[in-house]
């Protein structure tokens, strides 16, 4: 679609004369009213701007036998502050996931000011997803989304707990700074079977460590070929690179 | 300079902006459009931010009612805030994706824009490390939450022009206790109408943003976006 030419003389530019379609490039969307609904309740707001506050509370403790609830994902606030009872850290009959201990190889692709790491695949939203057996994946956030946040460690960082089933493009955790929130989304479906603990005392590892120590969840995947939606590594880095394709 | 169009939205309930924020922020997301600014008013409103606490809330829901004032949930950041005929609020519509810096680079460059629309007064506001939002002589003059959807920026700041701030009382500001609320009119010992400070926002956000505002008429956008 055209866009209005600016008038170079003047800095108001003429709004008599545009058309709708000059004011939206794709007509279709006009009509994707319930693709924006879905998105607000993915966001985790609902009609008319009133929003699911999530609670106060830190995360139920779920034991390792405890069978995956199959309801939407509860919000809870753990924050980054240490608590006295500590978040679950594992609904796996024992399985502790243990990053490894040194930097994966980088990519190197030219205008990608971030660090993308070799050895996993990416969403568009800024979150890694990592396969470590045939159907168990850890996620986190990428370089680029602790860059975006910036000064991780004064905020607060919502994730869900042990046993919440992830959808696809769902709802997967906030981050909350100073005055301002960001939410983050799901690259896959899956039960959550493990919580990275550390970051509620050390949400450091975020920005020094994204893809070791600042890992967020182990996730069972339930649609595993969900993976081939995902961008692998240069294609992910040549994104970056080049924001306005 | 990049575009930017701008639409003066008038007197609009917070339910409503929040409903149109939020399509536009989807519309953004799929680069349907391109950024856009909103300036709006709303009617008496006291919204609770993600983290709010209804302690904030010094008013009892009902007495609320009768004083005429909506009590709304927000997803933005921050606690507690309150709107009212009177006050500017500015909410950008934008892409982070293709912007320079990080999010916290986005909150302080919104703090410009209303440090220098203020200072076209003759208002000195500053900001305050922890608390975000604009001070002036320890009183706030602009209350700013943010959320990102998607990359997409929602909410922004608010700006009290010539509200009444006696209103204000009805919450702990931002969450704190004791806080005062004041304007450009009182700072300025002046009348300053609400139009006044859009001319000065207006020049403000495209100079600190680098952007070339293009008006747009409320009747297009909301035409576009709801049909």
């Amino acid at each position: 679609m055209k866009k209005p030419e600016y008038n170079k003389k003047n800095s108001t530019c003429k709004s008599e004369g545009l058309s709708r379609r000059d004011f939206l490039k794709n007509a279709g969307l006009v009509t994707g009213g319930i693709a924006v609904t879905s998105m607000a309740i993915a966001a985790g707001c609902t009609d008319g701007g009133k929003t699911t506050t999530p609670t106060t509370t830190p995360p139920a403790t779920t034991s390792p036998t405890t069978t995956p609830t199959t309801t939407a994902p509860t919000s809870t606030v753990p924050t980054t502050t240490p608590t006295t009872t500590p978040p679950t850290t594992t609904g796996n009959g024992g399985f502790v996931y243990m990053p490894p201990a040194s930097n994966p190889e980088l990519v190197d692709v030219v205008g990608c000011t971030s660090k993308v790491a070799a050895d996993r695949l990416y969403s568009e939203e800024h979150v890694w997803v990592k396969l470590i057996e045939d159907n168990l994946a850890v996620i986190g956030m990428t370089d680029k989304m602790q860059l975006l946040l910036g000064l991780v460690e004064r905020g607060e960082l919502v994730l869900n707990p042990v046993g919440t089933e992830l959808v696809y493009d769902g709802w997967l955790g906030n981050f909350e700074g100073q005055k301002m929130n960001v939410d983050m989304y799901s690259p896959v479906s899956g039960i959550i079977i493990q919580v990275n603990d550390e970051l509620y005392v050390n949400s450091r590892v975020l920005e020094s460590e994204p893809y070791l120590r600042g890992w967020l969840y182990v996730i069972e995947l339930s649609r595993p070929e969900e993976l081939d939606n995902l961008l692998d590594p240069i294609e992910y880095a040549t994104a970056q690179a080049n924001p306005n394709a | 300079m990049k575009p930017c169009w701008i639409c003066n939205l008038g007197l609009m309930p917070y339910d409503q902006a929040f409903e149109l924020q939020t399509r536009l922020a989807f519309l953004r997301y799929k680069k349907a459009i391109d950024d856009i600014l909103l300036l709006l008013e709303h009617p008496p409103t006291v919204t609770l931010g993600k983290f709010g606490k209804i302690e904030n809330v010094l008013v009892a829901e009902d007495e609320l009612i009768k004083r005429g004032i909506s009590l709304c949930s927000s997803n933005r950041g921050g606690d507690v805030t309150f709107h009212c005929p009177g006050q500017l609020v500015i909410y950008p519509i934008m892409d982070m994706r293709s912007r320079e810096g990080n999010l916290r680079r986005f909150l302080s460059e919104l703090e410009e824009v209303v440090i220098k629309a203020t200072a076209a007064f003759g208002v000195q506001g500053e900001r305050w490390s922890e608390h975000p939002g604009i001070w002036v002589e320890g009183r706030q003059i602009a209350a700013i939450g943010l959320h990102f959807v998607r990359g997409v920026s929602m909410h922004g700041i608010s700006l009290n022009v010539n509200p009444d701030l006696e209103a204000f009382r009805v919450i702990n500001l931002c969450g704190m206790a004791g806080k005062e609320a004041t304007s450009i009119a009182k700072m300025a010992k002046r009348n300053v109408s609400i139009q006044q400070a859009v001319e000065f926002v207006q020049a403000s956000f495209s100079a600190v943003f680098e952007v070339q505002l293009e008006d747009i008429s409320c009747q297009q956008v909301l035409g576009d976006v709801f049909g």
